[in-house]
């Protein structure tokens, strides 16, 4: 036998290719897509439906057209996230532990493959597989273009904060599943991190607001730094809100999230800013979502890499 | 042949890297206070099958981890084939194969698709993995099983599918820890007459177990460990002879007795059997009635466990 071995690079990786295999053609996969698609579609037919009921009731007899296609395209968004924020934990907090429990990290680590192939190998298929259910969703997003009040640049940018986020929460599960030895650990610690970005920042948000409303007279002002790294806000952020005046906006979660900070700032800056300029958290959202996405594969090609000081 | 691409240049290799295919110096492992490799100085000769002996905790694995660049020593040095695992993993890498304790295989996977996926994790050109695949199995006497989840092996063929997972790049050293731990006495005996084989194609071979028959037919030389320590290393022969240790003979003559003589070294049980045959005895067999490495083991160690 004569065998010419070389240097793994991590996009040819066959971790990766296994990966990829595995995500779209298990049943568990099929079960994703199925329940993905089928969410978003009752999300899709209740918003249209709750929008236009609300408009004929309120409005002056005619359907706005665009504010409904906003209004949908936005639940759409916020159920995407949503799911995404359950499914990615649950894909790569065992990426990792998973090797180690089936003993076979190992075998790899001893290897031609780089511990940056091993933790990109891992992460790129999830993120794959988040990009083929976005792929999956285009139907349903090209409806709700047809219904108005989008734009291409519209969907362009609601898609990339989905990406965005799956990449964030996706590395940070990569980095809990090389930290912990056991997967129901990592599985743990990932969902404590979702649930720390999403429903603890805001629950901080609101104290922050009370405690600043029990300090004098003035107007309740919280820092909204504490957002940062909250998706449901920085996705929010990349829209301007839709409304001709103050308070008025979608009625979703996302146009919520819009009003609460166009308050802010409003108060903030004695009312300066108009209402329809988007304000900065997105930005802050998209470097805050990269830098801590970059820490976590840092995280986890530290925790992969050989020779290393104890066994792992 | 191992080519490694991206390779660091490395010196020529010095006249003992050339006969040694390991050699470690004072080579120390710490867990807090723990010392589980202790002041190791070790040497093994290329093309040797060297057991590693020694109960469980001793620190076989862990010196084993050492040499297959997965783990940093506390202090001292270790070459692995002329090259520094710390520095040079990759170079070891590509050079050795390693298999560790546990199986590690992957669910839903057949035989051929986990060979070609570790073929791929050592850069083998995807033309090349079905012919390695096929050559592989031949070696471990897996052909049939081609198609077979590697689920559905038993623990003596997921043992040999290991075994060629480890050779799958083709390397010049075999580090096997505890290969045939949890294994029945036919697959025992099936993972013995492969190993030797993998030797007769030149290859070294480190061995490690704490059960002393399965390697006493197969080791050309031995470590002994305990408690972190090396207490011995050589041919069992020669760590008998260095220890002064008796060897008991046993011989059975024409006439049915059964006799048994005490002798120190070589010389003096050749000179006992000269001495048989000069009185006129018939000497129908002439046997050392002890057991080598258990002789060793014995004498060596003192039932210290960590």
């Amino acid at each position: 036998m004569s065998t010419s071995v070389a240097r793994v690079s991590w996009w040819r990786s066959p971790l990766l290719g296994r990966e990829l295999r595995r995500r779209m053609l298990s049943p568990r996969g099929a079960v994703a897509i199925s329940v993905w698609l089928a969410l978003l579609s009752a999300l899709f037919v209740l918003a249209y439906e709750g929008t236009s009921i609300q408009q004929n009731n309120f409005g002056n007899g005619f359907i706005d057209v665009a504010s409904t296609g906003r209004s949908v395209f936005e639940w759409l968004l916020t159920g995407m996230l949503i799911v995404v924020l359950f499914l990615v934990p649950a894909t790569t907090s065992g990426a990792i532990a998973g090797e180690r429990e089936r003993q076979t990290l190992l075998p790899l680590q001893v290897s031609m493959m780089s511990p940056l192939g091993i933790v990109l190998g891992k992460l790129t298929a999830a993120i794959v597989f988040t990009l083929l259910l976005i792929v999956l969703t285009m139907p349903l997003l090209a409806l709700t273009y047809l219904i108005g009040g989008i734009t291409v640049l519209d969907v362009a940018k609601g898609l990339a904060m989905v990406l965005l986020t799956a990449f964030m929460v996706g590395a940070v599960g990569v980095a809990c599943s090389a930290v912990a030895k056991r997967v129901q650990v990592a599985t743990v610690l990932a969902y404590g991190f979702v649930l720390a970005i999403s429903l603890g920042t805001l629950v901080l948000f609101g104290a922050l607001a009370v405690i600043d409303d029990s300090r004098g007279f003035d107007q309740v002002n919280p820092p909204k730094e504490v957002l940062l790294l909250n998706p449901f806000f920085g996705t929010a952020d990349v829209f301007s809100s839709i409304g001709q005046f103050p308070g008025d906006d979608t009625d979703t979660p996302l146009g919520g999230a819009r009003l609460a900070m166009d308050e802010i700032d409003r108060v903030g800056e004695f009312a300066v800013r108009p209402d329809t300029e988007a304000t900065k958290l997105w930005r802050w959202y998209l470097v805050s979502s990269l830098a801590v996405a970059y820490i976590a594969i840092g995280v986890a090609v530290v925790r992969v890499r050989t020779p290393a000081r104890t066994e792992r | 042949m191992t080519d490694v691409s991206e390779a660091t240049p490395t010196p020529e290799p010095s006249s003992s890297e050339l006969v040694l295919a390991v050699e470690a110096r004072g080579l120390v492992k710490m867990y807090g206070s723990l010392a589980a490799v202790n002041q190791i100085d070790l040497a093994i000769p290329r093309g040797a099958v060297f057991g590693l002996i020694g109960p469980n905790g001793a620190g076989k694995s862990t010196l084993m981890s050492m040499m297959a660049s997965l783990l940093l020593p506390t202090a001292g040095s270790i070459r692995v084939l002329g090259h520094d695992p710390i520095l040079e993993p990759l170079e070891v890498r590509a050079r050795i194969g390693y298999m560790p304790d546990g199986l590690g295989v992957y669910d839903g996977m057949s035989v051929r698709d986990y060979l070609e996926f570790f073929a791929g994790a050592y850069g083998i050109a995807r033309a090349d993995r079905p012919a390695l695949v096929a050559g592989l199995l031949e070696l471990v006497e897996l052909s049939v099983k081609v198609d077979s989840e590697v689920n559905s092996l038993s623990r003596g063929m997921k043992q040999r599918l290991s075994l060629a997972r480890a050779l799958v790049h083709d390397p010049e050293l075999l580090i096997l820890d505890e290969p045939a731990s949890g294994l029945d006495p036919r697959a025992r005996v099936e993972l013995r007459e492969l190993i030797v084989h993998l030797r007769s194609l030149g290859k070294t071979i480190i061995v490690s177990s704490h059960i002393l028959s399965e390697l006493q037919e197969i080791c050309t030389d031995v470590g002994i460990v305990e408690a972190g320590r090396l207490l011995a290393s050589g041919s069992p022969r020669q760590i008998l002879d260095r220890l002064g240790g008796a060897r008991v003979v046993k011989v059975r003559f024409a006439d049915g007795t059964v006799e048994q003589f005490s002798v120190v070294d070589d010389a003096s049980q050749s000179a006992l059997l000269r001495q048989l045959v000069t009185d006129g005895r018939d000497v129908l067999e002439f046997t050392e009635a002890s057991s080598g490495l258990e002789a060793v083991f014995m004498s060596v160690t003192e039932g210290i466990v960590q």
